[in-house]
């Protein structure tokens, strides 16, 4: 479904002197329908750039990405809408995720009105489904970001997320600032969606123990680069 | 005699004239050289019992108890007093490491300024280049600004900042969260040093175990503002412990069962009467809805808050 042939990416740093600095090194990466990979790897290994680079957040210096077939390697934002649709992210610090003064009725309208998945009569309806699909209550609706807990936020996050019907959704530590008790109901949510909905996950996590519950397939990077490939045969999405 | 006593402390958030109860009637003895873990869910209490011990809560806090720190009350020592043991007495590691630093000074002005007082100028250089040494850190570090680091050098650097002081006691509010394992390991070594070689006192607060499996001591687990089980880390973390929620803690580990705990945490209002975890246990009866439980020992040096444990 989603294929990075030979991807990299180079950062280039300060104005004068351009200094080049490689955090993407021949990446090569296969994502299937309805399965989940693990990226795993220390800080600084380059999992959340490649991730970012899978949502096409960053546009890769050489290589190749496909999408269902069709190169979005060097793809136009107005190209790239579509695609956004289908790959989506979820990234590691849910206080930053949402802006911070929308409530968050108004949070989780957004990509329904910025994809126009249904009318402006059916939206509360939509958000009512939104809610129920990842647990919430409705009294979160008139409220701040601030003012919910981070396994909250998050869930709003997965909520506008899933709203979207994705088929490939990066999950970058998603709740490696999360409790480990809300962990486990996060993580237990999006297996429901996933078997409901047949998405696709790719997991970015440095907690070794997680990947191997959850994934079926683990990449391990070090210095920009894959070094290891895993396959779990007791994890079949 | 013990360097920490705690004894009853309640904190209290006052907010629209409603009175929010948050930390409820927390006993806590720490000798030298001793080591606390305190693991529990957000909201639980666990920073605001450790800013209520250095007087940093908001205005709006009640603190009601006694904390004596080497036989002085605290609750009773004006502004300056505080002063005075904050940093040297009490060292505290606050949450967040990328917002804690000094987002516009070089690292080794940030050390500069916490040793302006003990060293002078060529000292504090030389103190500085050893404590980057001591925390496995190159000194060009010093030259360097906070964005420029990873979220485990500034982790790391923040223990630094702390430990320069030689604090007899540090509290570390999360020092490891979001990290990956080898970031974790070089904070935890840096705790373990100070603990074992250096005979000083933590209280780590925490959520994520294998941080309290790695320091050797006492674990308090705290739930809705009350600890609810404590006793050695291994006796708690193993097949012993006896409160439900500890159990439930436990089974969501991914290593284990990976369930969660069903239901969420009583609202702060709603921890009238009966047992705070009754609504999510699976053993709760007519009892735990009626009556408080209080900490009971089951076995030496181990004690829960549960009247079927």
């Amino acid at each position: 479904m989603l294929e990075a042939r030979r991807l990299v990416k180079v950062f280039v740093r300060g104005h004068f002197l351009r200094q080049r600095r490689r955090v993407i090194d021949d990446v090569s990466l296969r994502i299937g329908p309805s399965e989940t990979i693990g990226l795993v790897g220390c800080s600084g290994a380059g999992k959340s750039t490649l991730g970012k680079l899978l949502a096409r957040l960053l546009e890769p210096t050489s290589g190749q990405l496909l999408f269902r077939g069709t190169d979005i390697t060097h793809a136009k934002e107005r190209e790239l809408k579509s695609i956004r649709r289908k790959v989506q992210i979820v990234f590691q610090h849910p206080q930053s995720a949402l802006h911070p003064r929308m409530k968050i009725a108004d949070l989780l309208k957004e990509p329904l009105k910025l994809h126009r998945l249904v009318g402006k009569q059916q939206q509360q309806a939509a958000v009512m489904e939104m809610l129920a699909r990842v647990g919430l209550h409705r009294d979160v609706l008139h409220r701040y970001p601030a003012e919910l807990s981070g396994g909250e936020i998050q869930r709003v996050v997965i909520a506008r997320v899933m709203a979207l019907k994705p088929c490939i959704v990066i999950l970058d530590e998603p709740t490696s600032m999360l409790d480990i008790s809300i962990q486990a109901a996060i993580f237990h949510l999006l297996m429901q969606l996933q078997h409901e909905t047949g998405v696709s996950y790719v997991l970015i996590s440095h907690d070794l123990r997680l990947v191997e519950r959850l994934c079926c397939r683990v990449a391990i990077m070090e210095r920009g680069r894959i070094v290891e490939k895993r396959e779990f045969s007791t994890n079949t999405s | 005699m013990k360097l920490l006593d705690v004894s009853g402390l309640q904190v209290f958030f006052e907010v629209g004239g409603q009175i929010f109860p948050v930390v409820d009637k927390i006993e806590l003895t720490l000798s030298e050289g001793e080591c606390f873990v305190i693991a529990g869910e957000s909201g639980s209490g666990k920073s605001a019992f450790a800013m209520s011990l250095l007087g940093i809560l908001p205005q709006n806090a009640r603190v009601r108890g006694a904390i004596l720190f080497k036989g002085k009350s605290l609750l009773e020592f004006d502004a300056k007093s505080m002063r005075a043991v904050r940093g040297s007495g009490i060292g505290y590691v606050p949450q967040s490491s990328s917002t804690s630093l000094n987002p516009v000074l070089r690292i080794g002005t940030q050390f500069h300024h916490v040793l302006r007082h003990s060293l002078n100028g060529a000292e504090s250089s030389k103190a500085v280049t050893r404590i980057l040494q001591d925390l496995g850190l190159d000194d060009s570090v010093a030259l360097m600004y906070p964005h420029q680091l990873s979220e485990g050098i500034k982790g790391r650097l923040l223990v630094g900042l702390v430990a320069c002081l030689d604090p007899m006691l540090i509290i570390a509010d999360e020092p490891t969260k979001g990290l990956d394992t080898h970031s974790k390991e070089g904070i935890l070594r840096i705790f373990e040093r100070r603990v074992t070689q250096r005979g000083r006192s933590l209280i780590m607060i925490t959520h994520d175990l294998d941080v309290a499996a790695w320091l050797p001591g006492r674990l308090g687990i705290m739930y809705a503002g009350e600890i609810v089980e404590w006793g050695p880390v291994p006796v708690v973390l193993g097949d012993d412990c006896c409160h439900p929620y500890t159990l439930g803690f436990l089974r969501s580990l991914p290593e284990r069962d990976f369930i969660p705990i069903p239901g969420s945490c009583v609202g702060l209002l709603e921890r009238h009467t009966g047992c705070r975890f009754a609504n999510r246990c699976s053993r709760a009866d007519a009892v735990c809805k009626r009556q408080h439980p209080e900490l009971r020992r089951v076995c030496e040096d181990h004690w829960v808050r549960c009247f079927h444990a």
